[in-house]
C-alpha cells in the first residue's frame, strides 16, 4: 500500500471544509468583480488606461472596443495560409556520457483552401558555444528556451510562400518572452534576435499570434484592481477565463486589450504584445483561451478577423476537446522521443571514436534507466 | 505510386525482425503490399530474404481517435493524418525463403535484416521465379505459422501466385501448389478442409 | 474405368506386409485397374516377386475424408486432387515365387553376373517359392506375356500346354504336361462350371502331347463322341472324333451297346470269372451290404473257387426246397441254403447276399463267356499308346459305375505294377505312363470307398507304377482327404459351397487368400490353377473349347498356341 490512507483520512477532511469556506468566499468576489467589470466599461478608457499605466503593475489596458460586449466571428472566411512552428529541446542532463542540448523545431503549413496534404519541414540543431563547437557545458534550462522562441521565429521567416494567400503564423504560447535571467549578454543577444524576427514577420505582413491554451492571468481583475483602488479584495487574483465566463460565449472573442508588463517597454511600438480572449468552445461548456498579437495585428480589423475565424476553424478540427490543429501537429512533429536522443549519443559517440577520441561513460543510473526502452517482436 | 507488377517497388523500411518475421513501417499513402502478397528486403552481401505481408496493422493514437469524434474532417486533414503524421502502417511479414547469389531457397534467411532495410514488394517475374524454385517447399511456413488466418494468408498469396504464373504460362502451378497443401496439411482433416475450401475461391477467381 | 495400363506402367508400390501376412500394395489409381485373381510382379532391387491379388481394401488416411464426399464440399478439380492424396485403394498381394533378376541389364555388373552363370559358377537363376519380400516401396506391375511366360512357361515349348489366359490382359497361361502326369490331380468345380470343357482341352493337349495314355470312365458320354452342349445346343467335339480312331478309342460297355446312336469301336464286356470277391464288396452301400457279406464271400471262395464262384453263386437257387421221407421240407441241393448249411454259413446272411447281388447277376455287360477278354484287349490298347474313352452307354448308374471302373482300374494297375518291376528287374521297357480320368470321383473316392478301392492306392502311390488320377468332381469335399492332399495339380472352377472350397484347398499355403478368391470365381470359364503342379496360384479365364481349339491342335501339332490372340494383345485389334 504506497499511501497511508488512514493517516490521510483527517486531512483530507479538512480539505474538503477548507475548499467549502474559500468557494463561498470566492463565489463573493466574482459577483463583485463581474459588477465593477460593467461599471469600469462605462469609464473613460483613457482615464482607465493612465492609472493603470501609473501604476506599473502587469496588467490589461483597454483599446478602443467596449471590453463588456463580446465579438462573433466575421461571417465569411476566405482561404489562407496557416503556418503553426512549434520547438522541442534535448536538455543536457549530467548523467549523459555526451551532454549535448538540441533544438528542434517544425513547420507545418496549410492551405486552407485547399485539401492537399499539409507540408512539414523540421530543423534540428545542436546549440553550439561562442566559439561554434559544440556545447558540451550544462546550458541553462531557461537559456535553450530562449533560443528555442526564437528558432520557432526564424523557421516561421525561412518558409517561403508558395502563393499570394494572406498568411497566418501560430505558435503555442505567449508571444511575449519571460524566460529568467532577463538580463545578461546572451539573454540580451538572444532578446535581440527575438525581436528582429518579430520585425521580419511585420514586414511581411503575416498575421502573427501566439495560442495560450491554459492561462491563469488575472490582467483584467488587476485592471479593476487598479481603477477602482478602495475596493479591491480579492481582485488582483482573480483569473480573466473566471471573469469573462458567462460573459462571452461560444465562439466569440473579448475586446482586445494592449499588455502592459516590466517588459512591454522593451518591444518597438509596433510590436508591443496585445491579447485577447476567445471562447473556443461549440457548447455550453465554456473554454476560454487568451490570444496574443503583436500591435501590427491588433491594429488591423482584417487580421483580427481573419485570426479569430480560423483559430475557431482549427479548433472545431479536435472535436470535443478543442484546440488548434496546427500546433498539435506542429507540437507532435517538434517532439524528440527518448530514444532519438539516445540515437544521436549513439552517432555522436561512434563518429567521435571514429575519428580516434574518448567516448565518455554515461552514468550508471543513467544506463540502468536505458534498460527495456525498445520492444522486442 | 503505380504498382507496375513486373518490377520491385520499395514499399517501406524495417522496424523489427526475428530470424522467422519481420514487421516494417510503411506510410498510410504508400501504395501498401496487399495481405498475401510476396515482398523482398535485401540483406546485402547478395542476399535477401522472401517473406508474405501476413498482417498489416494501421495503428491509431490520441490525435486519430479525437480525429474520429468530429462530424466533418477536412481533405486536407485526413491527407495531413495519411501523409505526415509519423503513425506508419505496420506490415508484418512471415519469411519464407531467400536468394543467396542468385540461388532461391525456400529455408529461412541466415539472418533477420536490420533496421530500416529497404522492403520492396516483388513484382510478378519475382514471384514466378520465386514461387516456381524447388517445390513448393515454402508453403510449410505458412502453414506452420501460430496465430496466423493460415487459411486466408495462404488464399491471398495463392492468388498472387496464381496470376503471375498463370500469366507467364504455367497454368499447372496453381494445381501443383494445392497438392502441396494437401500432402502438408491431410493428416489434420479439421484444418485441411476449411483451408481448402478457401483455395477453391482463389481457383474459381483465377479461372483456372 | 481405367484405360489399360502399359505393360511397363507401375501400379502402385509396396507399403507393408510380409511372408505370413501377405503384401500391401497401394495403388496409384482407381481399384478396377486389378481384379481379385491379378498376377502381378513385384520389382524389388535384383529380384523380382511374384504373386496374386487376393484382394482391394478401399482406404483413407482419415475416416472423414472418406465418409464425407470431398465433391460435396470442393469443386470437381480440388477434390481430385484431395482425394488422391487421402483415398486409395489397397491391394493384397499372396507372394509365391522369386527370381533372381541380377543387375540392370546395362550395367557393369551385369556382364560380371552373366558371366558366373554361363561359366557355371552360378546357377541359373530360376523362379522359386518365396523366401522373402520386396522392400518398401517397390514397384508393382500387372504381369506382362513376359512375366507369365517365365514363370508358366512359354506356350510354344512342347510340353506346355495353354489353359488359359490372364484375366486383364489375356496372356497365355500354360501347364506343363510332363508335370500333370507325375502326379494325380483333380478339376473341380460347381456344376456347369466347364470342368467336362477343360477336360476335354487338356485330354487334347496330352493326348497330343503324347507323352502318356489316357483312359477316360466317361460316365456321361461326354468325351468320346461328339456331343451336344446342354446350354448352347452347340456341337461339340470328342476326342475320337478330333484325333480319330487311331488314337482314340471308344469302348461300349456292353455287348451290343451304342454309344449315342453309333457303334464303338470294341465292347467291353465282362466275364463272370472277372468279378472278385473285393468287387462285390466295394460296393457295401450302394448294394446295402450287410456286415456278414465277408464271410459269406469268402465262404464261397473257398468252397467254389476264386473264378468260379461268381457263376455258381449266381446258379444257385432262392428257398428252393425238397420234402423229405419224414415229411420234412429241406433245402433243395441247389439252393443257397443248402450251400450255406453245407459250409457252415448263416443261411440268412447267405440268402440275403444273393438277394442283393441280384443285380449283378442280371447285368446284361456280365456274361459267362465273354467273345474276347476285352479287358485285356483294352489293357493292351493302352500300353500301346492308344487313348481309350471308356463310355458306359445306357449304364450310367452308381453301381455300373462302381464296379467296372473299380474291377478294371484294379486290372490295370496290377499289369502296370508288373511291367514297373519287371521294368525296374530290367526285365522289360519303361511303362508307358497312363493316366486315369475318374467323373464323379467322389463315388469312388469318398471316406468310406477310399480305403478299399485302387484309386485311392493309385493316388497315394503318385507315380510310382507310371499311373495317374485326373479325378475330376463338383463335390471335392466328399473326396477323403488324404486323397485330395495328394492331387498335384488342381484346376479349379467356382465352388458355391464352403466345405468343397476348403476340401480345395487342403494341404495348400495362403489358403485364406484362395478362398475369398474360389468363392468369387465366374461361374463359367473362370478357373484358379492350383497346388503342386503349377509354380504358383493363378487364376485365368479358360481357353475356349471350340473349332478354333481343335484348328490349333491340328495345325501347329503343338497345342495351345493361339498365335492370333498373341498378337491381338501385343499389338491391339
Ligand atoms: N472352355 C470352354 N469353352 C467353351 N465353352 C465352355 C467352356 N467351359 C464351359 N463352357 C460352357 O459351359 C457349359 C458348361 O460346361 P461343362 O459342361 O463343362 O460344365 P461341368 O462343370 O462339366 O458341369 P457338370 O458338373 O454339370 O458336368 C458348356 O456347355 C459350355 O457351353
Ligand atoms: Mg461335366
Amino acid at each position: 500500500m504506497p499511501l497511508n490512507y488512514l493517516g490521510l483520512q483527517p486531512q483530507i477532511q479538512q480539505y474538503a471544509q477548507n475548499a467549502n469556506q474559500s468557494q463561498a468566499h470566492f463565489r463573493q468576489v466574482l459577483e463583485n468583480a463581474r459588477e465593477l467589470f460593467k461599471t469600469c466599461a462605462s469609464q473613460p478608457y483613457d482615464e482607465i488606461r493612465k492609472r493603470c499605466q501609473g501604476s506599473g503593475k502587469r496588467c490589461a489596458l483597454p483599446l478602443g472596443e467596449a471590453f463588456d460586449q463580446s465579438y462573433p466571428p466575421p461571417a465569411e472566411h476566405q482561404p489562407c495560409m496557416v503556418l503553426a512552428a512549434d520547438g522541442s529541446q534535448i536538455i543536457s542532463s549530467p548523467h549523459d556520457a555526451i551532454p549535448i542540448s538540441l533544438i528542434n523545431t517544425s513547420l507545418i503549413c496549410m492551405n486552407t483552401g485547399s485539401s492537399d496534404a499539409p507540408q512539414i519541414s523540421i530543423t534540428s540543431e545542436i546549440l553550439s558555444e561562442d566559439r561554434g563547437g559544440i556545447e558540451f557545458n550544462l546550458l541553462s534550462e531557461d537559456l535553450i528556451s530562449l533560443r528555442r522562441d526564437v528558432a520557432e521565429l526564424r523557421i516561421l521567416n525561412d518558409w517561403t510562400a508558395p502563393n499570394d494567400l494572406p498568411v497566418a503564423a501560430l505558435r503555442d504560447g505567449p508571444l511575449e518572452l519571460y524566460h529568467e535571467p532577463r538580463q545578461g549578454d546572451q539573454f540580451e543577444r538572444e532578446f535581440k534576435n527575438y525581436i528582429d524576427g518579430l520585425a521580419a514577420l511585420a514586414a511581411r505582413d503575416f498575421t502573427l499570434a501566439g495560442y495560450i491554451d491554459r492561462t491563469r492571468a488575472g490582467l483584467l481583475g488587476q485592471m479593476l484592481a487598479i481603477y477602482f483602488e478602495e475596493r479591491s479584495d480579492g481582485l488582483a487574483e482573480l483569473r480573466d477565463t473566471t471573469l469573462l465566463a458567462g460573459i462571452l460565449p461560444a465562439g466569440q472573442r473579448s475586446a482586445i486589450f494592449a499588455l502592459q508588463s516590466s517588459s512591454s517597454d522593451n518591444y518597438p511600438e509596433a510590436l508591443r504584445i496585445h491579447f485577447f480572449y476567445l471562447n473556443v468552445s461549440t457548447n455550453d461548456n465554456d473554454y476560454i483561451v487568451r490570444v496574443e498579437i503583436p500591435a501590427w495585428v491588433a491594429e488591423d480589423t482584417d487580421k483580427v478577423n481573419r485570426l479569430h475565424a480560423l483559430l475557431l476553424a482549427q479548433c472545431r478540427i479536435m472535436g470535443g476537446r478543442p484546440y488548434p490543429y496546427l500546433l498539435h501537429r506542429a507540437h507532435e512533429t517538434a517532439v524528440v522521443h527518448f530514444d532519438e536522443k539516445a540515437q544521436l549519443q549513439d552517432a555522436l559517440a561512434q563518429e567521435l571514436q571514429r575519428q580516434g577520441l574518448d567516448v565518455p561513460q554515461p552514468s550508471n543510473k543513467l544506463a540502468a534507466k536505458g534498460l527495456q526502452k525498445r520492444t522486442r517482436m | 505510386m503505380a504498382n507496375d507488377p513486373q518490377v520491385n517497388v520499395q514499399v517501406g523500411r524495417l522496424l523489427r525482425a526475428n530470424t522467422r518475421a519481420c514487421v516494417a513501417g510503411c506510410l498510410p499513402s504508400q501504395n501498401f503490399p496487399p495481405f498475401g502478397s510476396l515482398v523482398s528486403i535485401d540483406l546485402g552481401q547478395e542476399i535477401s530474404a522472401y517473406g508474405l505481408v501476413s498482417d498489416i496493422h494501421i495503428d491509431d493514437d490520441g490525435l486519430v481517435r479525437q480525429l474520429v469524434t468530429t462530424p466533418n474532417i477536412s481533405e486536407t486533414v485526413i491527407q495531413d493524418n495519411r501523409v505526415n503524421r509519423n503513425v506508419p502502417v505496420e506490415l508484418s511479414v512471415l519469411f519464407v525463403g531467400h536468394r543467396s547469389a542468385g540461388v532461391i531457397s525456400h529455408r529461412l534467411p541466415p539472418r533477420p535484416p536490420l533496421s530500416l532495410d529497404r522492403v520492396r514488394a516483388c513484382g510478378e517475374g519475382d514471384v514466378c521465379a520465386f514461387t516456381s524454385a524447388g517445390s513448393l517447399g515454402y508453403l510449410r511456413f505458412i502453414l506452420e505459422a501460430q496465430d496466423l488466418p493460415a487459411a486466408d494468408l495462404l488464399a491471398a498469396h495463392l492468388l498472387q501466385a496464381g496470376r503471375a504464373q498463370r500469366d507467364h504460362g504455367d497454368e499447372q502451378w496453381f494445381a501443383r501448389a494445392i497438392d502441396k497443401v494437401i500432402t502438408q496439411l491431410r493428416d489434420d482433416y479439421v484444418r485441411l478442409m476449411p483451408v481448402l475450401e478457401a483455395l477453391a475461391d482463389v481457383q474459381r477467381e483465377l479461372g483456372i | 474405368m481405367s484405360e489399360p495400363l502399359h505393360q511397363n506402367e507401375s501400379i502402385g508400390i509396396v507399403t507393408s506386409g510380409g511372408l505370413k501376412e501377405n503384401l500391401h500394395v497401394r495403388l496409384n489409381g482407381t481399384p478396377q485397374q486389378v481384379q481379385e485373381g491379378s498376377f502381378i510382379v513385384i520389382d524389388s532391387q535384383d529380384w523380382k516377386f511374384y504373386g496374386i491379388a487376393t484382394d482391394l481394401q478401399l482406404q483413407s488416411i482419415d475416416p472423414r475424408y472418406a465418409l464425407e464426399p470431398s465433391r460435396a464440399r470442393l469443386p470437381e478439380e480440388l477434390a481430385g486432387l484431395l482425394d488422391r492424396q487421402t483415398l486409395y485403394t489397397n491391394l493384397v498381394v499372396l507372394p509365391a515365387l522369386m527370381l533372381e533378376r541380377g543387375p540392370e541389364p546395362d550395367s557393369a555388373d551385369y556382364s560380371a553376373w552373366r558371366r558366373a552363370i554361363d561359366s557355371g559358377d552360378k546357377e541359373e537363376p530360376r523362379p522359386m517359392p518365396v523366401k522373402s519380400i520386396p522392400a518398401h516401396h517397390a514397384d508393382a506391375f500387372l504381369a506382362g506375356a513376359g512375366d507369365v511366360a517365365e514363370i508358366f512357361g512359354k506356350p510354344e515349348d512342347e510340353s506346355n500346354f495353354v489353359i488359359g489366359y490372364t484375366r486383364e490382359q489375356d496372356h497365355p497361361v500354360c501347364v506343363n504336361l510332363d508335370k500333370l502326369i507325375q502326379r494325380s490331380s483333380g478339376i473341380f468345380g460347381a456344376t456347369g462350371s466347364g470342368k467336362s470343357f477343360l477336360t476335354r482341352m487338356l485330354l487334347a493337349g496330352l493326348i497330343d502331347h503324347n507323352r502318356a495314355s489316357v483312359l477316360v470312365y466317361d460316365m456321361h458320354n461326354e468325351y468320346g463322341l461328339d456331343d451336344t452342349a446342354s446350354d448352347t445346343g452347340e456341337n461339340v467335339r470328342g476326342l475320337r472324333s478330333g484325333f480319330g480312331a487311331s488314337k482314340v478309342q471308344v469302348v461300349g460297355l456292353g455287348g451290343s451297346a451304342t454309344i449315342r446312336g453309333s457303334a464303338p469301336d470294341f465292347n467291353l464286356v465282362l466275364g463272370y470269372s472277372d468279378i472278385l470277391p473285393e468287387d462285390v464288396e466295394l460296393l457295401t452301400r450302394e448294394l446295402n451290404l450287410k456286415e456278414t457279406t465277408a464271410t459269406v464271400l469268402d465262404a464261397l471262395v473257398q468252397s467254389l473257387g476264386k473264378d468260379k464262384w461268381f457263376k455258381a453263386f449266381k446258379a444257385m437257387k432262392r428257398g428252393a426246397t425238397e420234402t423229405t421221407d419224414g415229411d420234412k421240407k429241406v433245402p433243395a441241393p441247389d439252393s443257397v441254403a443248402f450251400w450255406a448249411n453245407q459250409n457252415g454259413v448263416n443261411v440268412m446272411a447267405a440268402e440275403g447276399l444273393h438277394d442283393k447281388l441280384r443285380r449283378l447277376f442280371n447285368k446284361p455287360y456280365i456274361v459267362e463267356n465273354p467273345p474276347a477278354d476285352s479287358i485285356q484287349a483294352l489293357v493292351e490298347a493302352l500300353k500301346k499308346g492308344k487313348h481309350i474313352v471308356l463310355s458306359f452307354g445306357d449304364y450310367e448308374s452308381d453301381l455300373d459305375y462302381l464296379l467296372v471302373s473299380n474291377l478294371l482300374t484294379r486290372r490295370i494297375r496290377a499289369e502296370w505294377e508288373q511291367m514297373t518291376n519287371e521294368f525296374r528287374g530290367k526285365n522289360g521297357s519303361e511303362p508307358r505312363p497312363l493316366v486315369i480320368v475318374v467323373e464323379e470321383a467322389h463315388k469312388l473316392l469318398n471316406r468310406e470307398m477310399a480305403a478299399q478301392t485302387t484309386f485311392s492306392t493309385i493316388a497315394r502311390e503318385m507315380r510310382k507304377y507310371y499311373v495317374t488320377l485326373l479325378v475330376i468332381d463338383q463335390r471335392p469335399s466328399q473326396i477323403y482327404d488324404e486323397v485330395m492332399s495328394q492331387l498335384g495339380t488342381r484346376v479349379c472352377g467356382w465352388l458355391g459351397d464352403e466345405d468343397d472350397i476348403h476340401a480345395v484347398l487342403s494341404g495348400l499355403a495362403g489358403r485364406e487368400a484362395l478362398r475369398g478368391m474360389l468363392s468369387r470365381l465366374q461361374a463359367k470359364e473362370e478357373v484358379l490353377l492350383l497346388g503342386w503342379g503349377v509354380p504358383m496360384p493363378i487364376l485365368v479365364h479358360s481357353r475356349r473349347y471350340d473349332e478354333l481349339f481343335w484348328q490349333d491342335i491340328k495345325t501347329s501339332k503343338k497345342a495351345g498356341f493361339d498365335q492370333a490372340k498373341v498378337i491381338k494383345n501385343l499389338y491391339g485389334d
